[in-house]
């Protein structure tokens, strides 16, 4: 019991940290443009994309739903990418101090995961209703959620949620053994991400060589998991069982990876070093 | 060659706090010749780094003026640039994947200096601080001591007429501490010239290296002058040093007995004992001193008359440790 | 007197300017890791956008505005992260007062680690346009290398101004300064056209367009390669992108000593963790 509490309370305590962090740097109007500003532009791009494309006969609606749905939703693992790496070098180079929130932290993971809940939430889940917003009253983005729908959403949604706070231990892991200067590698797992998710294109457009890759990874079953229900298409048992089974093996992979890179830096001595140049 | 190599005159400066202004420097004037060591001695807080901060031409004053080798610091504040460098204890600047030399290098480049020249200075600095073993070692692998040392190092890679060390031993250990002392004190003198403007909290510190010390306390220049001349300030009191049996967190409050002019109290829980340092206006006020002491259930284990110490004189002029 | 002139250069611009640089790149080399995921994963994003764009069912010519965009972007990344915010890592570890307190130009500072970094993005840049040509087939015109290389440099001495002026903030701000070259990235993302031809803009979108070096240059970059239409003529861009060089140039160096003079005046230069 006073395990759990304690974990509970680092949590919360992680989650407010996370949250001053990116919050606290200035006033809520400043703050509140920031938060809309990134949102909208990353769709108008992608907005822009797409009528360059129907200026030369390839319009089709339904294709620019499918990529601003998508695309919101894949905020959340994207920042989720960004914020549990930078969190982990902010810690050990900028404010120094990684070497105290290991022995404090009853679990360093969880210290991680509570740290970036707050910002990746927050930051995606308002992307994601500005992109909505935006995309259904002037761009014709149709999004047309039935009540089985909406039922197989609330179950989506705890499934993806686990695996993508397990894959953000992943992005942490990396921070542990890598320098801060890695934002290409950073902005690659996007990449893999982009490419093999299904969120801008389906992955059936792959070809050959890469498409198996597409069934491999979970994003690509987290994301049809959320998106089909929106667009009131329901998603099938052997879906959300792949999701399912997608998530539980990024615990495993989360869990594994973890540990190994916490022993590494260890090992190496540079779990609380500066490498800075 | 400067007159003076530092002066300033009456600087302030403000800085603006979630609680209202907050008064860092407040009207300092200070002198310091060519070729001395000249030390700012202060507690936390008493405003010796914003003072540094704005002799290097990191910071304005807020007003007042200051001079470095006789330039403006606001107005000069490039060629004054050209002839200064810092260095901070407890930091340790420095890109963590390059070697102690290869840093030394770079640094020696924001200076100018051509490359030969700059092998040499870099070879007999490495050579000074003791570092030649680890010259090609990256700095993320020295130890805490070992990086200070380069960063002293890094501080005279470009031979400067002032240097400015702030807080040079902080967190260093007593032999690594003695050495940086050592190497300062010996480029002083092999550098008649130079001059060095040292801030420190540390009195034993302030004793052995510097030649004229200025005493700061909350953002003024309480005193300043040669030991010899601070001595004098406060041979007018009288000065004792007691020692008690120790009190737990007891509150000693012997400053409030009239007759004391300053006290400061360090205490040895392992030992059993508290040392009470005492400036008064005269030996009368012993009596009652001891029998405050008494009255708090304290025993009296030494008393002793002392000569004014660089410590006395802070206490007396200051009215408390430096602690 | 011009020798003087050309010893205080060099000590105060050159050496500085190459020491900084050189710490860039040997950095970097030192974690291989780093280096290779760096040049090598990047090219999977690109590759994201391609396939966007054929399900969108997109002339072929789009696949290289992709590629041509990719690169740009890793240049302007460069500016961003690896030359401008670098004052605000300096400051939080602490290198930014030796630095400050030395008789170095600021510019010369910035200006080696945008070099040192430019080392590292134009081997990233390379293999990018070298898969993009490979593997997805992109058809280009390749006699107008010889006029779109000296442009696109252009675009990049203008591109490197504006990340100078972005750096001066760094010197006033910490987590502002940062989340604002966070927040000002779609935006110039979007603007410069760097996945499409800004003409599909607006036109009032186009003239605050073309108001980014990055759009003309980019503009004029496809219109010589892949004979696109273009936002303006060729030669108006080249002229807006020789105007804004040394425009740029000036406005940097105030904003740089501006900066510095505010700074110091606020005693925010040294401080850390704001």
């Amino acid at each position: 019991m006073a395990v759990a509490r304690r974990l509970v309370d680092a949590l919360r305590a992680s989650v407010w940290l996370g949250w001053q962090i990116s919050a606290n740097w200035t006033d809520l109007l400043v703050f509140s443009t920031y938060t809309l500003i990134r949102p909208i532009f990353s769709m108008l791009i992608f907005i822009f994309m797409y009528l360059a494309s129907a200026a030369t006969g390839g319009a089709d609606p339904s294709k620019l739903s499918y990529i601003l749905v998508g695309s919101a939703l894949l905020n959340y693992f994207v920042n989720s990418n960004w914020e549990s790496f930078i969190a982990v070098h902010e810690d050990r180079e900028h404010y120094q101090t990684i070497r105290y929130l290991y022995l404090a932290s009853p679990n360093l993971a969880l210290f991680y995961i509570g740290r970036n809940l707050a910002p990746v939430m927050f930051n995606s889940t308002v992307s994601l209703l500005v992109n909505l917003t935006v995309g259904v009253s002037l761009f014709g983005v149709r999004i047309s959620p039935t009540p089985s729908s909406i039922v197989a959403l609330a179950i989506s949604v705890p499934i993806v949620a686990v695996g993508f706070l397990s894959y953000s231990m992943i992005t942490a892991s990396i921070g542990f053994v890598t320098s801060r200067y890695i934002w290409g590698m950073i902005e690659g797992v996007s990449g893999l991400i982009f490419l093999f998710s299904g969120v801008m294109f389906p992955p059936e457009l792959l070809p050959p060589e890469l498409a198996w890759v597409a069934k491999l990874v979970p994003w690509s079953y987290w994301v049809e998991l959320l998106r089909s229900p929106l667009m009131g298409i329901q998603p099938t048992m052997s879906s959300i069982g792949a999701g399912l089974v997608a998530s539980l093996g990024m615990v495993l992979l989360g869990a594994i990876t973890f540990r190994w890179s916490l022993s590494k830096a260890k090992r190496d001595g540079t779990l609380d070093t500066t490498i800075n140049w | 060659m400067a007159a003076e190599s530092v002066r300033t005159e009456d600087l302030v400066r403000t800085f603006k706090t979630t609680r209202g202004e907050l008064k860092a420097l407040d009207e300092v004037s200070v002198n310091v010749k060519p070729g001395e060591i000249f030390g700012v001695l202060g507690p936390n807080g008493a405003g010796k780094t914003t003072l540094i901060k704005i002799l290097c031409t990191l910071l304005f004053p807020t007003s007042g003026k200051a001079f470095v080798q006789g330039y403006d610091v606001v107005t000069e504040a490039q060629k004054i640039r050209e002839v200064i460098n810092m260095a901070s204890g407890g930091e340790t600047p420095g890109y963590g994947l390059l070697s102690v030399e290869e840093n030394l290098w770079f640094f020696s480049q924001l200076y100018g200096i051509p490359n030969d020249e700059a092998e040499k200075r870099i070879g007999e600095l490495v050579e000074m601080v003791g570092l030649s073993d680890k010259a090609d070692e990256r700095m993320n692998r020295l130890s805490s001591g070992m990086k200070q040392k380069l960063n002293l190092a890094r501080a005279l890679v470009n031979d400067p007429m002032v240097l400015f060390l702030d807080e040079p031993t902080l967190g260093l250990d007593v032999l690594a501490s003695h050495q940086v002392r050592s190497y300062v004190r010996g480029w002083v003198d092999s550098n008649r010239d130079k001059t060095v403007l040292l801030t420190t909290h540390y009195m034993a510190e302030a004793e052995e290296l510097c030649d004229r010390i200025a005493i700061v306390n909350e953002g003024k220049v309480a005193a300043c002058g040669s030991l010899e001349e601070l001595r004098a300030m406060v041979s007018k009191g009288v000065h004792f040093i007691i020692e008690v049996s120790y009190l737990g967190g007891k509150k000693y409050e012997v400053e409030s007995i009239p007759g004391v002019k300053g006290a400061s109290v360090t205490h040895s829980q392992e030992a059993g004992k508290s040392l009470v340092k005492l400036a008064l206006d005269s030996e009368s006020a012993i009596p009652d001193v001891i029998s405050h002491l008494s009255s708090l259930g304290s025993k009296i284990i030494m008393l002793q008359k002392s000569e004014p110490t660089l410590e006395t004189v802070f206490i007396d002029l200051v009215g408390r440790g430096i602690e | 007197m011009k020798r003087a002139l050309m010893s205080s250069f060099i000590t105060t611009f050159v050496r500085p300017a190459f020491a900084r640089g050189y710490i860039r790149v040997v950095g970097a080399s030192r974690i291989m890791v780093d280096v290779i995921s760096e040049s090598t994963l990047p090219v999977l994003n690109l590759a994201a956008y391609v396939f966007t764009y054929r399900f969108l069912g997109a002339p072929a010519e789009y696949i290289g505005f992709v590629i041509v965009g990719g690169a740009a972007l890793s240049f302007w990344m460069n500016v961003v992260w690896n030359m401008a915010s670098q004052l605000y890592w300096e400051k939080e570890s602490g290198n930014l007062e030796p630095i400050f307190i030395s008789p170095a130009s600021r510019m010369a500072i910035l200006l080696g680690m945008a070099v040192g970094g430019f080392v590292n993005t134009t081997i990233r840049v390379t293999l990018t346009l070298v898969i993009g040509v490979a593997v997805f087939g992109v058809g280009f015109d390749p006699s107008g290398m010889s006029v779109a290389l000296p442009i696109f440099l252009l675009t990049l001495v203008d591109l490197y101004s504006v990340g100078m002026m972005f750096s001066s903030l760094y010197l006033m701000y910490g987590r502002e300064a940062w989340h604002l070259s966070a927040l000002l990235s779609e935006p110039f993302m979007f603007l410069s056209g760097l996945y499409f031809p800004a003409r599909f803009f607006p036109f009032w979108l186009q003239l605050i367009a073309s108001a980014i070096p990055l759009t003309l240059g980019m503009d004029a970059v496809r219109r010589i390669f892949f004979n696109d239409p273009g936002l303006w003529e060729l030669g108006a861009e080249v002229v807006a992108l020789v105007v804004m060089a040394p425009v740029l140039v000036f406005i940097a160096r105030r904003l740089l000593a501006k900066m510095e003079d505010l700074s110091k005046r606020e005693g925010r230069l040294t401080l850390r963790w704001q």
